[in-house]
């Protein structure tokens, strides 16, 4: 069963003086372990569709499944558990919590989830390990680079056991150095934990890491294309 | 963790939080400074008003009148002074002779309340004799003594010695004249009562009008001030041929003085911490609307605007309580402070005086006033925190995190 299923979504905006169709007729499906893409230019419906499928915003007509749940049917409230329980979250900003450390963003999620401290503690710290930054883990967002900061975004972002993590822009503002360094790190997670990673970027070094890439356009999907993996290394 | 994050959010912006806690704590400070004073003035003119001459609480004759005095003596008035002697609840009593009269020297003459003291018992029970600032109390060697006040001592041209002419109705209706020698004068905290007393032995005036066993008044101090409208009731019940009644049924006034300051405290601490409530609120929808993106992803990740609200509310009670604690605290002492050394008010001393106010005033604020201000400032920290809070958990995570 896959862990996403996009059946003929369409988005309108009614908004302004003009309505604008933003999605339109959009259909596709992700299967655990897959390394995704979403491209696009600049208003081809990418930010709408990570949203939808982010659980962030409701299709104005078509159906949405995420891990078995129709989405489109969750009040907002439900929603929010949702969200917290089956999708983890990078933002092109990084969006840490400033006043907290690496380790306390990590758990805050876990919190909200009222996990066990000592679940809470185990899995923070497994985490914080896994993303290379153990020796950083009581310092907070202000002391940490902006490739580091991105990388406790991801720890924070698996931290509640996700069905997917959506990653919106994770490279953007990063150096080179540190966006492939954050690229290595994802595809690690995603070879060897085989956890599912979907991206809507801009950014060719992401577009060429990625196993599957959905192009959009206008909103409608352009291409679905499959690429050839190369031998993840570390 | 909420604690915790709402803490350190606190300390975000130093300076922001720094100046709302800092106007929090002047404000209350100052606002339980200021009632201090003003319940100390209301205190001082109860307690001066009760000591000088009240009591707590005084017996007469049901059918006195201020107008008609002679004739409205307590029956048996022996008895009933040994009765009140015998409760554990009294500290002290006395009995007084209450006439109006005409006090004339040499120079002119006005009319005054005169008044027969048991010249020992007197001392028990009022601080007249306290007042004396010059000559000598009623005990004095003098033949037929008697006190008067500065005021009236000024006005009829009297000093020590001087010969004061005293006139006024006899049982048989016959007018009396009696010559009297000042042998004090006294100052109260009121000029007006100064002007128009003046008070010699009841047993003297016992002799003038030929009988010799009579009293207008009884007059009690308790040892405990609290117990006055217990003992009102319970006497009045014991005592049914007489009229009993605590200084704040004989003096309504004085009553009222005190409860308005109370109510005048409260009104004035609500001003402030009404005024500081949009202080608050405005600093916390600051501190909201500066996080909107953060909140943003709060709510996109798994946070429940409930949650949100009472990560706000924390914040909010951190902030309005620790200042509320140290502001009630820092004015507290200031008015234990000043209880305990008053505050020397010599410079507006006469005006004082007009209205039974001491000079040296101690400040004080009643036990159960700290209980209601507590209320008012946790009613205050919850209300600040509504809108704000509101605020941060109606916005839409998607347009938070696209928003800057």
């Amino acid at each position: 069963m896959p862990i996403i299923s996009v059946e003929s979504v369409t988005k309108i905006y009614n908004g302004g003086a003009v309505p604008v169709q933003a999605l339109s007729g959009v259909s596709f499906s992700v299967e655990k372990g897959e390394f995704l893409s979403i491209v696009g230019p600049s208003g081809s419906g990418k930010t709408t569709l990570l949203n939808i499928i982010g659980g962030l915003d409701q299709p104005t007509s078509g159906n949405v499944v995420i891990s078995g749940v129709e989405v489109t049917k969750v009040n907002p409230g439900e929603l929010i558990d949702f969200r917290l329980n089956h999708i983890g979250f990078v933002f092109q900003a990084y969006n840490l919590i400033p006043v907290l450390t690496a380790y306390e963003n990590v758990e805050f999620i876990m919190l909200l989830q009222k996990r066990s401290s000592k679940e809470r503690k185990e899995r923070a710290e497994f985490l914080l390990e896994a993303v290379g930054l153990k020796d950083k883990m009581h310092v907070r967002p202000s002391q940490l680079s902006g490739g580091q900061q991105q990388r406790v975004a991801v720890a924070r972002a698996l931290a509640s056991n996700p069905a997917y993590v959506l990653a919106d822009e994770p490279t953007a503002n990063l150096d080179s150095v540190s966006a492939e360094q954050l690229l290595d790190l994802m595809e690690v997670l995603n070879h060897q934990h085989d956890t599912t990673f979907v991206f809507s970027t801009h950014d060719h070094r992401v577009i060429a890491r990625a196993h599957r890439v959905i192009t959009l356009r206008d909103g409608r999907i352009e291409s679905d294309v499959l690429q050839e993996q190369k031998e993840v290394t570390k | 963790m909420m604690l915790k994050l709402a803490w350190r959010n606190l300390w975000r912006n130093k300076k922001r939080s720094g100046i709302i806690w800092t106007a929090m704590v002047v404000g209350l400070w100052s606002g339980l400074f200021a009632s201090g004073i003003m319940l100390g003035m209301s205190d001082s003119m109860v307690r001066n008003a009760i000591d000088r001459d009240l009591g707590h609480v005084q017996f007469h004759l049901p059918s006195f009148t201020e107008d008609e005095l002679l004739t409205q003596t307590i029956p048996d008035a022996h008895n009933v002074l040994e009765n009140l002697r015998s409760k554990k609840e009294v500290a002290s009593v006395t009995d007084r002779i209450l006439i109006d009269a005409i006090a004339a020297s040499s120079k002119t003459s006005g009319v005054v309340k005169l008044t027969g003291l048991d010249e020992i018992r007197e001392k028990e029970v009022s601080t007249l004799d306290r007042h004396l600032i010059n000559g000598n109390w009623l005990d004095d060697d003098l033949k037929s003594p008697a006190i008067v006040g500065k005021k009236l001592a000024e006005k009829l041209g009297l000093k020590l010695k001087s010969k004061l002419i005293l006139s006024f109705q006899g049982f048989d209706g016959s007018v009396v004249y009696a010559n009297f020698k000042v042998a004090g004068i006294i100052q109260t905290q009121s000029s007006v009562f100064d002007e128009t007393h003046v008070w010699v032995r009841g047993n003297d005036l016992r002799k003038l009008t030929g009988r010799d066993d009579f009293t207008h008044e009884i007059v009690v101090k308790l040892n405990k001030s609290e117990q006055t409208d217990s003992l009102e009731k319970a006497w009045t019940g014991e005592f049914a041929n007489l009229k009993v009644q605590s200084w704040k049924t004989l003096v309504p006034e004085l009553k009222l003085t005190a409860d308005l300051s109370g109510m005048m405290m409260s009104i004035f601490m609500g001003i402030i911490l009404f005024a500081l409530l949009f202080g608050v609120t405005n600093t916390m929808l600051m501190s909201v609307l500066e996080r909107y993106r953060e909140f943003g992803i709060l709510m996109a990740v798994g946070m429940k605007p409930a949650r949100l609200f009472q990560l706000i509310l924390i914040e909010t009670l951190i902030l309005a309580l620790s200042a509320g604690v140290f502001g009630t605290a820092f004015g507290l002492l200031t008015v234990h402070w000043f209880g305990l050394h008053g505050i020397n008010l010599a410079l507006f001393a006469d005006g004082l005086a007009s209205f039974g106010i001491s000079s040296k005033l101690y400040t004080t604020i009643p036990p159960d006033m700290v209980w209601i201000l507590a209320l008012m400032i946790i009613s205050t920290a919850i209300i600040s925190a509504i809108y704000p809070g509101w605020k941060a958990t109606r916005l839409k995570p998607v347009e938070a995190i696209r928003s800057l």
